[in-house]
């Protein structure tokens, strides 16, 4: 086996074993891909005038709301794989291990992130078929591009976090505040026009603020390949911050002794 | 020192307690009846799994019987909980059940006020138990700092709180060093003396040795055995065993030429050395006339004599109760 | 009421207090769990007005008391759960106090971080959406606020009571959260989804949250307040029922990690 599919085999093997710890804590993901998802959707869709909520509507809040519930599960589950790898005592045998933790990580990512975006998207489509409100893509082929872009973006957001998080004791205070932030930074759901000016600026560094203009680009008009451009440049520069904190982290523990070594 | 009527302190009647339900019944304790007077103390031996963890929480109150009647200084242990709580302590140990981030102050303190002790009385208490498991120097840090003995320690301060007329302890010495554990024994001895009932269940025999007076031996949830400590000794088949080591031609100790004070023996070879360990029904100063006999016509390099461990005991005994 | 008990509760009080001040230190929550606060009110005034919602008092009005729910259904099931993962609910089980007592009274503190965060929320959301006199008024309607947090404070333990042994307690706390959001007339007006109004009859927060909208705009509101107080007395009564079942079934069982 040469080493490329032996990476490959090593991501799979991880992914589905994440997906069995997962499906373990699915309490986590009924709350992160079904209630709130569902819940945001109904309160968005119910809020205006029945005679407002066009099929353009419906479209954007899908997305914002998928958007939502994506990041949402970034920071409630993704970023805390390796806290949790730590406080069961595990963390000791996937750092020494004979694999590159980097691959573990990114496997177990892949796997979580999956079991997410496909409950999340269920959700959605259930809610939207409930309420019977259609929605409408132009362009479904560029919209299936940035959702890769966005679940790639996802793993990126992941390793970066995952590797910041471990050494928290206050994890789950973090996940939450870095849930509003965003939500309002990038504009999934409420317009970037609502914000103060003076920190509007601060969403140009967010690439969920140019993943939702571009997939929102995919409803009607042509698809926003700059803002795709911004996801792909942004992410890039999450893949450089989040190799140095991964390389802190794991020195961090061999040098110090900080992580719990069995 | 007992409740209404002179009685046992601690008593248990026809104890049954069953887990599960239909095919998948586990049966934890089986008729289990004793009785454990004021200022006696008491070591439940079995292996895990015997029942004897089941036993203590019943006789806490936290925990139902199926059937059977227990109780504890007179009061019934399911009807009268209140009276049985108030007169009882229970050392559980382990890592868990204390609260990890608060301190072992503060840990005592919330304990020692659910347990009824008043406001006036608590601070004084608290000071006396710390000083009795010496962890007063600790008792300001998180006990989540702590080790393992520095936590089972802390168990036993909150167990010695309340001054109780009957304590339980279950494992009390587990994680605690040589010197603790006899520190620990000591406290336990002068509350017995004090007239404190002990049942005190422990994987160390020397807590055995140390504090009962008597030992029940649980077995398939039923008491198998209810013994004196020497009697328990004895049921071993013997007091003591003599280790001889030597060159040459190994001394005859086929059955017909032991004499009658030696349980058994055996003999190994190896080249042209042996060792011989004779097991002894009684150990007293006749035995060096009977080595002086067996040893005349051969050569030794060394005798070691040890007396016999109740692990030797409880090894025997359950291979008995097992067969 | 003798000061021996007085002085057992407020024991009880102290050991809330110290366990949650040990995982949640003051400089995290001003840092974190106090402006995701001011964040989440903001988000829904916000949704509220680009949505063409009912508008931007309904929605400061209904988002101010919604922080309330984070610390009383969610958070507060930490005080069940930490007996359960530190394996000291048999002491709570062989004490003096009734186990349902001495969890309202170590919850005490998650009512004081609710209001510390909806105090916060009003002043930093209503400066933002320019309705700082609406703010000073909902401030000046503390007790009725205090009244919400007590009632989801109640339904948070009732819940957490039943769902801490089943590790549900996360998602049944954040369930009643978002239940709250859908069926109370927080964002969405009452009447909009009637499928859900009969349910959020039975919720903490509906009728308080009536009741200073009432009082806000002059109506009557001593119907909705009293209908608030009775909703908390019966999920109040919902987490005693919830305790004492947890402590008989251990007591059945044999099991301490709740049932």
């Amino acid at each position: 086996m040469n080493r490329w599919s032996s990476s490959v085999s090593v991501l799979l093997a991880c992914a589905r074993h994440q997906i069995l710890v997962s499906v373990r804590s699915w309490h986590f993901y009924a709350i992160l891909a079904i209630v709130q998802p569902g819940v945001l959707l109904l309160v968005t869709l119910s809020l205006p005038r029945r005679s407002q909520v066009t099929t353009y509507y419906v479209s954007q809040a899908a997305l914002g709301v998928l958007l939502i519930s994506f990041w949402s599960c970034i920071l409630w589950t993704s970023a805390n794989i390796l806290r949790r790898e730590r406080m069961e005592g595990t963390l000791a045998s996937c750092l020494t291990g004979v694999r590159d933790l980097r691959l573990v990580l990114v496997g177990k990512l892949l796997g979580t992130n999956a079991i997410s975006a496909l409950i999340t998207m269920l959700t959605v489509m259930t809610v939207l078929a409930a309420l019977r409100h259609p929605v409408r893509f132009d362009h479904v082929g560029w919209l299936v591009v940035g959702l890769l872009a966005l679940f790639l973006s996802g793993l990126i957001l992941g390793v970066g976090m995952a590797s910041l998080f471990v050494l928290s004791r206050f994890g789950p205070q973090l996940s939450g505040a870095l849930m509003y932030p965003v939500f309002l930074l990038a504009g999934l759901l409420t317009p970037l026009s609502a914000l103060p000016s003076g920190i509007r600026w601060l969403s140009w560094g967010i690439s969920l603020r140019w993943t939702k203009t571009f997939l929102a680009s995919t409803i009607q008009s042509s698809p926003d390949l700059p803002a795709l451009g911004m996801v792909v440049i942004l992410s890039a520069g999450y893949a450089i911050v989040a190799a140095v904190a991964f390389r802190r982290f794991t020195m961090i523990a061999l040098r110090e002794g900080t992580i719990d070594f069995v | 020192m007992t409740g209404p009527g002179r009685g046992p302190a601690i008593r248990a009647d026809g104890l049954c307690r069953s887990f599960g339900r239909k095919a998948k019944v586990v049966t934890a304790l089986d008729g289990v009846s004793f009785e454990v007077a004021a200022g006696e103390a008491v070591a439940l031996l079995g292996v895990n799994g015997a029942g004897k963890t089941t036993l203590i929480k019943i006789l806490s109150t936290l925990l139902l019987p199926t059937s059977g009647h227990a109780s504890i200084a007179g009061h019934d242990v399911v009807r009268q909980t209140k009276r049985v709580r108030a007169v009882t302590s229970v050392v559980f140990g382990g890592d868990r059940g204390l609260y990890t981030r608060l301190t072992g102050r503060d840990n005592l303190r919330f304990f020692g006020m659910l347990s009824g002790l008043g406001r006036g009385e608590l601070r004084g208490r608290i000071e006396a138990a710390l000083d009795l498991v010496n962890l007063t120097t600790a008792a300001g840090q998180p006990v989540e700092t702590y080790s393992r003995g520095m936590r089972q320690r802390l168990h036993l301060a909150i167990g010695f709180l309340t001054r109780p007329q009957v304590l339980l302890l279950d494992e009390p010495t587990v994680g605690l060093d040589p010197v603790e554990s006899d520190r620990l024994r000591n406290a336990v001895l002068a509350m017995r003396d004090e007239g404190v009932a002990i049942l005190l269940t422990s994987h160390y025999l020397l807590d055995v040795e140390k504090l009962a007076t008597r030992v029940l031996l649980l077995s398939g949830g039923r008491i198998r055995e209810n013994m004196t400590l020497a009697q328990f000794v004895r049921e071993s088949g013997h007091a003591a065993t003599i280790t001889i080591r030597g060159r040459g031609t190994a001394p005859d100790i086929s059955a017909g030429q032991l004499p009658a004070t030696v349980a058994s023996g055996t003999v190994r070879s190896s080249g042209d050395r042996w060792e011989a360990d004779l097991r002894l029904r009684e150990w007293n100063g006749d035995v060096f006339h009977l080595l002086d006999k067996l040893l005349m016509a051969v050569q030794v390099d060394d005798v070691q004599v040890r007396e016999t461990r109740l692990e030797d005991a409880f090894a025997a005994i359950s291979a008995q109760l097992t067969a | 009421m003798s000061s021996e008990r007085l002085w057992r509760w407020a024991q009880a009080v102290r050991i809330g207090y110290l366990d949650y001040k040990a995982s949640n230190p003051w400089r995290v929550s001003a840092t974190t769990t106090w402006p995701r606060a001011i964040l989440q009110c903001l988000f829904f005034v916000i949704l509220d007005t680009a949505a063409g919602g009912p508008g931007r008092a309904f929605a400061f009005e209904g988002a101010a008391a919604l922080i309330l729910t984070v610390p009383t259904s969610v958070q507060i099931a930490s005080v069940p759960s930490t007996d359960k993962w530190m394996g000291t609910f048999y002491r709570l089980r062989l004490g003096r106090m009734p186990a349902a007592g001495v969890m309202a009274l170590r919850a005490i503190p998650w009512l004081l971080e609710a209001m510390i965060m909806l105090v916060l929320s009003i002043l930093a959301v209503g400066a933002l959406t320019n309705q700082l006199p609406l703010a000073f008024r909902l401030l000046a309607l503390a007790p009725v606020f205090l009244l919400m947090a007590v009632t989801n404070a109640a339904a948070g333990l009732a819940v957490a009571s039943f769902a801490v042994g089943r590790n549900a307690d996360v998602l049944l706390g954040n369930a009643l959260m978002y239940l709250i959001i859908a069926a109370d007339g927080v964002v969405v007006p009452v009447g909009r989804l009637p499928w859900l109004d009969d349910v959020g009859r039975f919720l903490p927060l509906r009728n308080g949250l009536l009741a200073v909208r009432a009082i806000i705009a002059g109506r009557p509101w001593g119907t909705h307040l009293l209908l608030e107080l009775a909703v908390g007395a019966v999920w109040a009564a919902l987490a005693v029922a919830g305790f004492s079942f947890q402590v008989s079934q251990a007591r059945r069982k044999g099991a301490d990690a709740y049932a």
